[in-house]
């Protein structure tokens, strides 16, 4: 275990890709067994059906955000929610929630609504570190609200039904919408952001029928996938249909631009599922060293408590989260937390919202936090600006995520009422 | 996804030398491949899962074949996308210790990183190769192929690889020694 952990730290800490340190550290314990265990434990990771949802999703997302639906979506917020004080900032978050709901991926979403909302707060008298952080804390929705690519991965990982994780999220990422709007709302006040006059029913209802379109593909997804008639991945592949129509029928998308997003989403599938796979490699190392088994030991030896055990999982993930993505991030833990909470009685699926949900505030927090970075370059401000206009969201978030640890029922009585 | 720049150097061109210019235009070419292929496997991808869906509610018959082909084509485009990613620089890494560096020191840790990634991905070479030997008389089922098929993804994938850290070392080695004469 000692060999496995040196070798992963000094290959991180060289900057090697995340997947390359995995792989070594499992090559290390690997002993005299034959290398071939290695490709076998690499390939056999990636070769299942419900990780082929991962590159349709990414697909799908390219795609919608070619569309151009993006710009309908945040119309239609500002529509409804732009009346109030920091209206622009509430529609930022309004938007971000029917995005999660497009492109399941934090990043895509920020840089998305960033491009659009950044620039139009700015004209309006928000500060630009405000602008950047309300647009990253809701992108951060992504992964939370179904589909979320990070569930599939801790689905196939783990072993707990995809479907059923992503109904878990609904209530959580709803919840996080909420907390982030009430923080926006409260901004604004103090700072006087600007009021917008009220735009009337027949405008909102042209607005509407513009974004129908993309505010259809949620539900798509998830009535498909919670009513039966889909799996997770047709219900990815008929959502690229969709989206496929949808940006073709726009004329925004030529065959050339359709070509150059299956190339995107195939590097970007890799990138990904390729730390899955070296992951699982070093998991099978890790598992032939008996190193959960002695994990699991080693913590109910010393934390009888499983609330003071959820604490410390929840500590371990934020600090995770601040420095690796959180695809990244996720598969380097699952391994490791599943038996822990398998032995503390911590039900799967409220471990898979808790860990993606945890994950996904890395986004939020120095020193890599990545949304932070991207809203940084848009609005033309500092990280550092980014980071302290984001604490605010970033503690909101926090209270969300301290719900749904110590009251179960916050993620599961939704999954359970529909027979997951 | 998160995308970062993998710190050692991403999207090499040839500075100078005509073997450097060689190898980068080889690996250009193979570049290229590779990203036609993943465009091509993405679509395949998709196209049979759609079979599937289609199959199962049209013609009340869902192709075994398909849920197959589209396992083995996420195992393909995954490990040809590394490859891809390799030259691109475009892996996830974490990278705040070499950021943290002098310029120099900073060259020195790329060449190390270049050589243990190097050595990772000739393991993975091997790995691949004698995963493929031992499967090339299993059957895939649905498929009716060789399940060595599936595995032929990892020696591949690497042997792009460890062209484009060749080619990567070449010129981190280079503007090293440039460094030092200067």
């Amino acid at each position: 275990m000692i060999g496995m952990s040196a070798a992963l730290l000094f290959a991180l800490a060289i900057g090697i890709p995340i997947f390359a340190a995995l792989g070594l550290a499992g090559w290390v314990g690997l002993g005299g067994l034959p290398l071939s265990v290695m490709a076998e434990q690499m390939v056999s990771a990636l070769d299942s059906f419900p990780l082929v949802a991962v590159p349709l999703f990414l697909l799908m997302g390219h795609l919608m955000t070619h569309s151009g639906i993006a710009t309908t979506i945040v119309s239609l917020a500002n529509a409804v929610l732009g009346r109030f004080r920091g209206g622009l900032a509430l529609s930022n978050i309004g938007a971000g929630v029917f995005f999660a709901g497009i492109s399941g991926s934090a990043v895509a979403d920020t840089t998305a609504l960033g491009a659009i909302l950044v620039p139009a707060m700015k004209r309006e008298g928000y500060g630009g570190g405000f602008a950047g952080a309300v647009t990253a804390a809701s992108g951060a929705l992504g992964p939370i609200i179904p589909p979320s690519i990070l569930m599939v991965l801790y689905g196939v990982q783990s072993g707990t039904s995809i479907e059923a994780l992503f109904v878990a999220g609904v209530t959580p990422g709803l919840a996080m919408a909420l907390a982030l709007a009430i923080i926006a709302r409260i901004i604004a006040g103090r700072r006087r952001y600007p009021v917008h006059p009220p735009i009337g029913l027949q405008e909102t209802a042209r607005r509407f029928v513009h974004a129908l379109p993309g505010l259809c593909l949620p539900l798509i997804i998830v009535v498909g996938i919670v009513s039966g008639i889909f799996t997770v991945t047709e219900s990815a592949a008929v959502a690229v249909l969709y989206a496929l129509i949808l940006a073709l029928g726009s004329r925004r998308s030529s065959a050339r631009d359709i070509w150059r997003l299956l190339k995107e989403s195939g590097t970007e599938t890799a990138a990904v599922l390729i730390v899955i796979a070296a992951s699982a490699f070093l998991a099978w190392s890790l598992t032939r060293s008996q190193v959960p088994q002695t994990l699991v030991a080693f913590a109910q030896a010393h934390v009888s408590d499983p609330n003071l055990m959820l604490l410390v999982i929840n500590i371990l993930l934020i600090v995770v989260g601040m420095f690796f993505a959180p695809a990244a991030g996720l598969v380097v833990v699952t391994p490791l937390l599943a038996p822990i909470g398998q032995a503390y009685g911590i039900d799967p699926l409220q471990l898979g919202v808790m860990i993606v949900f945890n994950l996904n505030l890395g986004l939020l927090t120095p020193p890599v936090g990545i949304s932070l970075m991207i809203t940084a370059r848009i609005a033309g401000t500092s990280y550092g600006e980014q980071v302290r206009e984001a604490m605010p969201f970033f503690a909101a978030s926090l209270a969300v995520l301290a719900v749904m640890t110590y009251w179960p029922g916050f993620v599961l009585a939704l999954p359970r009422a529909l027979g997951f | 996804m998160e995308l970062t720049g993998d710190g050692t150097g991403g999207q090499a061109t040839a500075p100078a030398g005509p073997r450097i210019f060689m190898l980068s235009r080889i690996a250009d070419v193979v570049q290229e491949i590779l990203s036609v292929l993943i465009g091509v496997g993405m679509l395949v991808l998709f196209g049979s899962v759609i079979v599937q869906v289609g199959g199962r509610y049209l013609f009340q018959y869902a192709p075994v074949w398909s849920e197959v082909l589209a396992g083995y084509l996420v195992v393909w485009v995954s490990f040809l996308g590394t490859a891809w990613l390799t030259r691109a620089g475009l892996h996830l890494t974490v990278s705040l210790v070499p950021d943290a560096l002098g310029r120099r020191m900073q060259m020195v840790v790329e060449l190390v990183g270049l050589g243990t990634f190097c050595a990772f991905a000739g393991a993975m070479l091997v790995a691949g190769l004698e995963q493929y030997e031992l499967t090339i008389p299993m059957m895939s089922f649905g498929l009716d192929i060789s399940a060595s098929w599936l595995y032929l993804s990892v020696p591949v994938s690497a042997a792009c690889i460890l062209l484009f850290l060749l080619e990567r070392l070449a010129i981190a080695a280079m503007r090293l020694a440039r460094e030092v004469r200067r």
